[in-house]
This record gives C-alpha cells, sequence and structure tokens, in this order.
C-alpha cells in the first residue's frame, strides 16, 4: 500500500510484540499484532 | 468491504469511538489500556533519555505508540515535520528540539484533549517552533510539498481509507522527502466480519 501510493525504498526496519502484558485484553493476539517501524521516500 | 478496499464500517461512528478511548488516554494515562502507555513504554521503544528529558511529563505519561519514528534516523536541523495522530505531543516536541528553531514541527490529532495537552507540553518545554492543529490524518492541513519528513506512531491502523492517508502523506511531502512511521502488523488474516466491528478497531 505504501508503495501504491507513490512511495519507494519501503522497509520495515523493526518489529516486536509491543502489547504483550499490556494491563488489559485485546485482540492483538488472536491476530499475531506486532509493533513495527517503517521507512519510505517519496521519489 | 467496498469496491475501494475500505472496510463497511461507520467513519464517523469510528473516530468517536477512537477520540473517546484516546480522550481517556490523555486524562487518565494510568488507567490501563489494551496498550502500554508512559515513560516505561518509551524507553522499551528505544527513545533515548536526551530526547526524553526535554519534554514536559503529561505528554510522556500519555505515551501511547507502538514503535519509535526516531529509531530510523534523526531528524536534522532546520526540516519540517508533519507529526500525524500527535496525541500528546511527545513526538512532535522531540522532533522540534531535533530540528531547532530554524526548523518546524505540525502536529495533526483529532482529540481535543490530546491537542491541549500537546500545547501545554510545548509551552512547558519553550518551544516555539511547534503548533498543534487538529485534524485528520486522511486529510492533512499542510500544504502541498510543504514537508521534509512526515512522522507517525500507531496511528494509521486507525484509519478505514489507508490509501487515502499514504497519499495524503505523499501530498505534503516535498520531492525526496522521508516517511519514518511506527505502526502495527497484523500477521493473521483478519476476517471482513471482523473489519467491520468498531470494538476490535479500538481493542
Amino acid at each position: 500500500m505504501v508503495t501504491a501510493a507513490g512511495f519507494e525504498d519501503f522497509a520495515i526496519t523493526w518489529r516486536e510484540d509491543v502489547f504483550a502484558g499490556a494491563p488489559q485484553d485485546s485482540s492483538a493476539a488472536a491476530f499475531g499484532t506486532l509493533g513495527i517501524n517503517f521507512r519510505a521516500r517519496k521519489p | 468491504m467496498s469496491e475501494s478496499g475500505v472496510p463497511n464500517v461507520d467513519t464517523e461512528v469510528l473516530r468517536e469511538a477512537i477520540r473517546g478511548e484516546y480522550h481517556a488516554v490523555a486524562t487518565s494515562p494510568n488507567q490501563g489500556f489494551h496498550f502500554h502507555t508512559g515513560r516505561a513504554h518509551a524507553k522499551r521503544m528505544g527513545y533515548e533519555d536526551a530526547w526524553l528529558d526535554g519534554v514536559p511529563e503529561g505528554s510522556v505519561d500519555s505515551f501511547a505508540g507502538t514503535g519509535n519514528p526516531f529509531s530510523i534516523g534523526v531528524l536534522q536541523h532546520g526540516e519540517r515535520v508533519v507529526d500525524i495522530a500527535c496525541g500528546a505531543g511527545i513526538d512532535s516536541l522531540i522532533a522540534a528540539a531535533m530540528v531547532g528553531p530554524s526548523g518546524a514541527v505540525v502536529g495533526v490529532d483529532m482529540t481535543p484533549a490530546m491537542l491541549d495537552k500537546a500545547r501545554l507540553g510545548a509551552r512547558a518545554a519553550g518551544l516555539a517552533n511547534v503548533e498543534f492543529i487538529e485534524g485528520l490524518g486522511e486529510s492533512l492541513p499542510v500544504p502541498d510539498s510543504w514537508a521534509d519528513v512526515v512522522i507517525s506512531n500507531g496511528s494509521i491502523n486507525l484509519m478505514p481509507d489507508k490509501l487515502r492517508a499514504f497519499g495524503e502523506i505523499h501530498r505534503v511531502l516535498r520531492e525526496g522527502g522521508r516517511l519514518q512511521v511506527a505502526d502495527i502488523l497484523v500477521q493473521k488474516a483478519v476476517p471482513e466480519n471482523a473489519k467491520e466491528r468498531i470494538d476490535l478497531w479500538t481493542g
């Protein structure tokens, strides 16, 4: 989707389970949700 | 799902639910949410003490990001930055310190309580190169090609029309401008009926 919007050099630079141990239950674990950092550049 | 790929969800109802959730993060950040908040969480996301030291505690308390846009690269003096869904302003304030007086930061958020807290934080930090504007990621109140960098932390996943959101980012960035984003990645397929459940968007 990022490249579809016209960006290039897309890369995910980090990923981690950022919801584990949160005070309230969430749907995050059910969908294998991770926190990520990503970058891209407008040509 | 509609033909455009946007989930069949009432966007205004969804936004109101999100505003309610993040109003609570602004006003009662320690009440306990389905995500982590505060300084300890920011540290876990890799925020350096030197960045956080300049940010008033109120903005740090309401940090609820899913990562760290600055881990991708620090910002340069003089750069212009847009922070999408800036919340209580922690990333905007860090960015304002990084770009210095010759740079500028615009933080955009749709939750008034978050904007109030962000503006208080900017005043307390003595940062005059940052402003906070009420608005949406899908229709940014920023001129074309204004920004050198767009940052965001945990917000694009809450926008139903993500292609429109990325189109807006593309519009406000100059040629060669950078996108540095933290967000979420869902590894398992989300059923279409789940995408229409607002309680799953906010929880």
